[in-house]
């Protein structure tokens, strides 16, 4: 079983969870560089969805150098150029989506940060 | 180029004083899983029984793989697999039987394929007549897959199957389309299925089809926008109701006063349809 959790009637494309999950996996070390991705069919058959958004995911992946693609056709990961950080990018880039509508500086974000860091309970 | 189907600018309808589908364009890429959303009613039968060739257009052209679909010749229609609302043959047959009589009106019969579907959803060797809907529903999908045709339409495949058989369905659609690039048109008014399986949707209303996309661009492209003071002029606005509004390349606007969301297509639809 992977460890994939897709949500359909989100707003964010069926893709771009699975690119962004696979990129938190790695960041996360739960695959690890040399690790074979799931197959194309196999992924897709076991979330359900249609294997081509699979496969656009990963192909995604390749371009951006995370996944390369083995002689088997499986992609592997690749030696790791992510951080722990990168677990959390879809949420900082959502986060910046929103601080940009708003007008918001980049040291008005980071200071809106800084304060639910320290202090979450009053904060929430 | 032949798109597998194509509709522009279909007049038809039951009684000549009403159309049922006014003014219908609709091109179906080839290789796609395309989800047709409207309401009861809206016309998503007579849409797909004029495509097939079923059903004359009073006006404008169907065709299938770029042939008039009216007068479509056996070797085009061979290449199309259709699966009606309501499935009615063969009461008295049993599923074997009816999937052996069927297999020999065809020179290509995938019987592996049809064999692993119907282990996979447990198909009772019945007669048919006292099949649930579901499993009847099964069997008529079997006929029409059987011969690996290049165009497969599904009329509400899934309105009668439970939550565990629709997601095993749509799933063996979606392996079939990615396995032989088959393409598929299915109608639904279940916005959840469409989501999780088609590659483009398109939405059936007031007999017209009012969008079309494939449905990452519309999640890419499309927010819902609240308590906008004003709609920017030139913004591409798919629907509105009281002070939302569903804006596309919501990207270019000033949206600072306002609140934004994701794309939820059964809102969407909701909104259209309204």
């Amino acid at each position: 079983m992977s460890s994939y959790s897709i949500n359909s009637v989100s707003g964010t494309p069926i893709y771009r969870q699975i690119v962004d999950q696979t990129r938190q996996l790695i960041a996360s070390g739960q695959l690890p560089p040399g690790e074979r991705l799931p197959s194309v069919r196999v992924l897709g058959a076991e979330l359900g969805i249609n294997p081509m958004t699979v496969s656009r995911a990963y192909s995604l992946l390749e371009r951006a150098g995370v996944v390369a693609r083995h002689r088997s056709l499986r992609m592997v990961v690749l030696e790791t150029t992510t951080t722990p950080a990168d677990a959390i990018r879809p949420e900082a880039i959502a986060l910046i989506e929103v601080a940009q509508r708003l007008r918001l500086t980049r040291e008005e974000v980071a200071r809106a940060i800084d304060l639910v860091w320290t202090d979450d309970k009053e904060h929430l | 180029m032949s798109q597998p189907l194509s509709l522009n600018n279909v007049e038809v309808g039951y009684r000549r004083e009403r159309p049922v589908l006014e003014d219908v364009t609709f091109v179906v890429e080839p290789r796609s899983i395309t989800g047709l959303l409207g309401r009861n009613g809206a016309g998503k039968t007579t849409l797909i029984h004029t495509a097939l060739g079923l059903r004359k257009a009073w006006a404008g052209r169907a065709m299938l793989f770029g042939c008039p679909a009216w007068t479509a010749p056996p070797e085009v229609r061979r290449r199309v697999g259709f699966v009606p609302q309501e499935f009615v043959d063969f009461q008295w047959l049993t599923p074997s039987g009816c999937l052996d009589l069927v297999s020999r009106f065809h020179d290509r019969w995938d019987a592996e394929l049809v064999a692993t579907l119907r282990e996979r959803w447990a198909l009772p060797d019945l007669r048919i007549g006292d099949l649930s809907p579901g499993m009847r529903q099964c069997v008529a999908v079997l006929l029409a897959i059987g011969h690996r045709p290049d165009l497969l339409v599904l009329d509400e495949p899934v309105a009668m199957l439970d939550p565990n058989a629709r997601r095993q369905f749509l799933r063996a659609i979606g392996d079939l389309n990615a396995q032989t690039g088959q393409t598929v048109v299915l109608s639904s008014h279940i916005c959840s299925d469409v989501e999780r399986i088609c590659s483009h949707v398109a939405i059936l209303d007031g007999g017209r089809i009012v969008l079309h996309s494939p449905l990452d661009e519309l999640k890419e492209q499309v927010r819902r926008v609240s308590g906008l003071a004003t709609v920017p002029p030139n913004a591409d606005v798919l629907a509105s109701a009281g002070s939302r509004v569903w804006l596309r390349n919501w990207c270019d606007h000033d949206l600072s006063a306002a609140r934004v969301d994701d794309l939820n297509l059964e809102e969407l639809f909701l909104d259209i349809t309204a």
